[in-house]
């Protein structure tokens, strides 16, 4: 049964905190009584992918490699929603939640699939998450937002994501104003009411 | 590389996942880097960006930056992305990654080329004739573009943009890959699993 909320913290010095955001969320949640997880990747053992395609010909569907990654994407897939939290890092995720999405693309089979004109990965479940996707910015940019926002999309079209949201704070987003943002994501996903 | 080489530039090439795996110390790269007149960044397309292991240098890039507060020597900066689907579009995304990576760092964007149906490649060389024949050709523009200080012509692009392999037949031989594999490894009934523990 898909249920449930998985949190992705991809929060990585030296940019944009998330630390905030997760205050944020713990606090919008606490009366959530689904099952929510957060999951801090940067304190967790999550080897780079070595591009071997073990989760397509060795260990169909899970990586080869056996370390934090393995729960997070098990975890994950099983949920209703991922949300990833992350800054902004060049119009794309941090390297620490990219670590964990190269990790996961045994979620889809090696066989193809034309999607909106373009070549695809078959999907290997029936359901899979949807995305809610938050990104930080240290000073509000909106190319950068802009190619962030595509990346989204295109990862979502992807992994097969039935819905996604996306949605970029900038630095002159604070307090109140990024609540608000998360309050409005959370129920648009129908976690909140 | 060959090219660049052949006109007197001095080359190195660097791993970065290999670097970043085996800790190896990170200044050194720094200083590797810091000390070249031209970077260029080559990966496969991974999840429609780059690798974890590249965004973890260009991270350490903006933030050494950040300590110097800009400055440096001016550097150039090329991009080159290899993706397994046959359409060059789907690196539309990392290329303008790439583009603001340049901004970021303070470096020279010459620009970023995508060659798609990077499996019909599969580590073959890359020679003037036959199937890579158009490849080097557009490949070799890129290097004169380089040594020349211009920017990447649009037409080496276009070129690098035409699928080695007609896609069909590509899409055709890379599934038979797929099973080949699975079922020398012992693993062909289990290749479309759905069915993982934990996960229905």
């Amino acid at each position: 049964m898909h249920d449930g909320l998985v949190i992705l913290d991809g929060g990585v010095e030296g940019f944009p905190s998330t630390e905030g955001c997760i205050r944020v969320l713990r606090d919008l949640l606490a009366e959530w009584r689904g099952p929510v997880e957060f999951v801090t990747l940067r304190e967790k053992k999550i080897a780079f992918c070595t591009g071997c395609f073990g989760c397509w010909i060795k260990t169909p569907g899970m990586c080869v490699l056996r370390d934090d990654s393995e729960a997070i994407t098990r975890a994950a897939s099983a949920a209703e929603w991922m949300l990833l939290l992350t800054p902004v890092v060049c119009g794309g995720y941090s390297s620490v939640l990219k670590r964990q999405l190269d990790r996961m693309i045994g979620i889809n089979l090696p066989f193809f699939m034309q999607k909106e004109g373009e070549t695809h990965h078959v999907p290997r479940f029936a359901r899979y998450p949807s995305w809610m996707v938050v990104g930080l910015q240290a000073e509000r940019d909106e190319e950068e937002s802009a190619i962030f926002e595509e990346l989204v999309q295109r990862n979502a079209l992807n992994v097969h994501a039935p819905k996604t949201m996306v949605r970029v704070f900038g630095g002159g987003d604070r307090g109140e104003a990024v609540r608000d943002g998360l309050q409005e994501m959370l129920r648009k996903g129908g976690v909140m009411s | 590389m060959d090219r660049l080489a052949s006109a007197g530039w001095l080359c190195d090439e660097l791993n970065l996942p290999k670097v970043l795996r085996e800790g190896r110390e990170p200044d050194a790269l720094d200083r590797l880097v810091a000390s070249a007149d031209l970077v260029v960044l080559s990966f496969p397309l991974y999840v429609d960006t780059a690798p974890a292991a590249v965004t973890a240098w260009m991270e350490r890039v903006i933030r050494n930056r950040r300590r110097a507060s800009g400055g440096g020597r001016p550097i150039s900066f090329l991009m080159i992305v290899n993706s397994g689907f046959p359409e060059a579009r789907h690196n539309e995304t990392v290329l303008a990654i790439g583009r603001r990576f340049a901004r970021d760092a303070g470096w020279e964007w010459l620009g970023g080329v995508a060659v798609p149906g990077g499996g019909a490649l599969n580590g073959r060389a890359i020679l003037p004739h036959g199937m890579t024949r158009n490849l080097c050709l557009a490949l070799n523009e890129v290097a004169d573009a380089v040594r020349e200080g211009r920017m990447i012509p649009e037409s080496a692009k276009v070129r690098l943009a035409r699928p080695v392999v007609p896609r069909r037949l590509y899409l055709l031989i890379a599934t038979m890959g797929w099973y080949r594999r699975a079922w020398h490894n012992g693993v062909g009934r289990l290749l479309r699993r759905a069915v993982l523990p934990g996960v229905q």
